[in-house]
């Protein structure tokens, strides 16, 4: 069941262009269509400046769109404080979110209270819930934010995020932050959040190892506009645009004798204030023809598709070796066992 | 241009740098804090060495310490630094800055801070060319365009009249790298360069430190959390845990067949390594507290592996076959415990 619709959602920033310059139009997001499902995980990825993070914020409520359309369970998406009960977002920095005078406790009670869940009474009880929820010991409740480990700090925004019990929550960079090892405890918490609560998950990253292991759909965006999208596991194994592919192929592989033969990126992205015409992507292209200047790729919004005119004429993709060594693969097999045998798990023997 | 001087001993060729049985401990309120503790590494010419742990592992202050750039609370307890042959021990701080920039240089994480923001960035490569070579201003001005453009900057002339704020992340990297390369330094350390960057910018600058580094022979520390940049830029590894070394190898060995329970949690961190939709194989538990130290192996308390010994008694860092060392009891892992799962 769709739980999100977006439909043509554009974004402009207006810009006065210095002492005589006069005004000039940031289009920050061009006609984005993007419908996530209930229980689904949707990441946007891309790079600094493609529009991934203002598209985060208008679904959280936190900006209006330009222009274009935003139903929730069918029905024109309300504002403010409703909003906010539906959808609710986690940033990548839980310092510059979490008011450093209040208590964990405090922090975690005060969107239930606000938006009337629990009376002042059961907040303490309701907070306890949520900190279990998270993975944080109940203890902590007295503690400051100071007092935290950044994984910490996370968990306390997203106990926060989840007190108003809401549909969504927008996760703009929500591990990119935090120490690897504590990115992995951070989704794997994600996930079983998601699996106890059906709630749905956008996503927003620029690492992609990450993205392909949690999403169930993608959207890579490039410039403002979505270049690609379709669901996860064939996005990767396949990835049909040329923007996508070189993403893929720049993400660095933990694994032996990987360092070389990239497909690699010319330049850097263009000032979204000297956009190409025709499909913004042609500058760095290696594929780019005639046609690409002349007009915009359109993208189905169904199946797994991408915005490119030449999309059945490139060169089949190669997939990079992502087989694991049989040693390391066995030696990781064993800290898998050993971990999953600990009694109690050694996860609440720490925090 | 330097001359390499690789002295020849018994066949095998001496390390440009080495640091030998380093303990760094700070001053801190609530007592001393054992930041490093009996650190040994070495490098060779034209080598890169990966040096990986997370936050409070004590990587950055390994950097400070070779820069000669620790802060006053810190007090080096023990150890050599040695340089080409020579012991930094004996050095005064104006001869240490006097090899910072020439012998040694430092690439940082966050490239906007490292430079000046009022200054073009021509003038601050200027400044860092007459630091140490005497030479008219028109020719410095010369050979910062050349090194610009060396980084792959497109239209140097024009980016060494721009303010640091002008640039794109990427480009003031490249920037960085090439006032870090402008005196040829036979080291070079670099400080989780890429993090902050984009994947296909770091691609680039990626590729940029390691042919930079093959052209010049420069030896390169490479300081990193990312397992997989690791595996892209290292020759040789060291993995830091909590201040002490609890894994050296090849990396190409490590990645075959990775001989410290850390190590594999780092691995399992990575998403790619791991199956789609499965629960990922974190390390429990965050980095003890350097203040209260867990005692015996400082793993232990986060090791899935770890038994009662574990706790009383320190492991050392123990040679295995291929020139690898890792201080756990039980290395090598499979053969000692393959046998429980």
């Amino acid at each position: 069941m769709t739980l999100l619709t977006l439909t043509q959602i554009t974004r402009d920033f207006h810009l006065r262009g210095g002492l005589f310059g006069g005004r000039r139009v940031l289009r920050a997001l061009d006609g984005i269509d993007l419908e996530i499902a209930r229980g689904e995980t949707l990441s946007l990825v891309g790079e600094s400046g493609c529009g991934k993070s203002t598209l985060g914020r208008i679904v959280a409520g936190l900006q209006s769109p330009s222009s274009g359309e935003i139903l929730i369970n069918g029905k024109p998406a309300l504002r403010g404080k409703a909003r906010a009960r539906q959808i609710q977002i986690v940033f990548q920095d839980p310092f510059g979110s979490l008011n450093p005078k209040m208590s964990v406790g405090a922090l975690i009670a005060e969107p239930a209270t606000l938006h009337g869940l629990v009376s002042r009474r059961d907040a303490p009880q309701r907070v306890q819930e949520l900190m279990r929820l998270v993975g944080l010991r109940g203890a902590l409740a007295e503690r400051f934010p100071h007092e935290l480990s950044g994984g910490q700090r996370q968990r306390v925004a997203l106990a926060r995020a989840l007190a108003t019990e809401p549909e969504l929550i927008v996760c703009d960079e929500a591990v990119s932050a935090l120490d690897v090892s504590v990115q992995a405890q951070i989704a794997n918490l994600l996930q079983d959040i998601q699996k106890k609560t059906g709630i749905s998950l956008l996503f927003i990253s620029h690492g992609l190892s990450l993205v392909r292991h949690i999403s169930h759909r993608v959207a890579v965006m490039y410039l403002g506009r979505i270049v690609e999208q379709g669901e996860a596991e064939q996005v990767f194994a396949n990835p049909l645009h040329p923007y996508t592919r070189a993403l893929i192929s720049a993400t660095p592989e933990p694994l032996p004798g990987t360092g070389g033969n990239r497909l690699e990126l010319e330049g850097e992205i263009p000032s979204p204030l000297a956009l190409p015409s025709g499909c913004t992507f042609r500058s760095r292209c290696p594929h780019a023809t005639e046609r690409c200047a002349a007009a915009q790729p359109p993208l189905e919004t169904t199946g797994h598709a991408a915005a490119c005119w030449h999309v059945d004429s490139l060169p089949e993709y190669a997939p990079r070796q992502t087989t694991p060594p049989e040693r390391m693969r066995a030696a990781l097999d064993l800290y898998r066992s050993a971990a999953a045998r600990r009694t109690p798990p050694l996860e609440e023997t720490i925090n | 241009m330097k001359q390499m001087t690789i002295s020849k001993q018994a066949g095998v060729a001496a390390p440009l740098f080495s640091v030998e049985n380093l303990s760094v401990s700070f001053a801190t309120d609530s007592g001393p804090l054992l930041a490093l503790d009996d650190v040994n590494l070495s490098i060779h010419p034209g080598e890169t060495l990966a040096v990986v742990g997370e936050s409070g592992s004590g990587k950055s202050v390994l950097s400070l310490a070779i820069m000669g750039l620790l802060p006053p609370t810190a007090t080096v307890k023990a150890g050599h630094l040695r340089y080409d042959g020579r012991d930094l021990a004996g050095l005064d701080k104006t001869a240490r800055r006097g090899m910072r920039g020439k012998d040694m240089a430092m690439i940082f994480q966050e490239p906007s801070t490292a430079l000046n923001p009022v200054k073009r960035i021509g003038d601050q490569l200027v400044e860092a060319i007459l630091l140490h070579d005497a030479m008219p201003k028109a020719k410095a001005k010369a050979r910062a365009v050349e090194a610009l453009a060396a980084t792959g900057i497109p239209s140097p002339e024009v980016r060494a009249r721009a303010f640091p704020h002008e640039l794109s992340g990427g480009m003031r990297q490249r920037a960085l790298i090439a006032m870090a390369l402008i005196h040829r330094p036979r080291l070079l350390i670099a400080d989780e360069p890429t993090t902050a960057l984009d994947v296909t910018v770091q691609a680039q600058i990626l590729d940029l430190i390691r042919d930079l580094g093959r052209e010049t022979g420069t030896a390169t520390i490479f300081i990193t959390h990312d397992m997989g940049v690791v595996a892209e830029m290292a020759d040789r590894v060291a993995v830091l845990y909590a201040g002490r070394m609890v894994e050296t190898a090849r990396a190409s060995d490590l990645f075959t067949s990775p001989e410290h329970p850390y190590t594999l949690g780092l691995l399992g961190s990575m998403p790619q390594l791991n199956q789609r939709g499965e629960p990922m194989l974190p390390i429990s538990g965050t980095v003890p507290d350097l203040r209260r130290m867990p005692s015996g192996c400082h793993f232990h308390p986060r090791c899935p592996f770890a038994q009662e010994r574990c706790a009383e008694e320190r492991p050392g860092l123990r040679a295995l076959d291929r020139g690898r060392r890792s201080a756990c009891h039980f290395a090598p892992l499979l053969e000692t415990l393959g046998g429980q799962a």
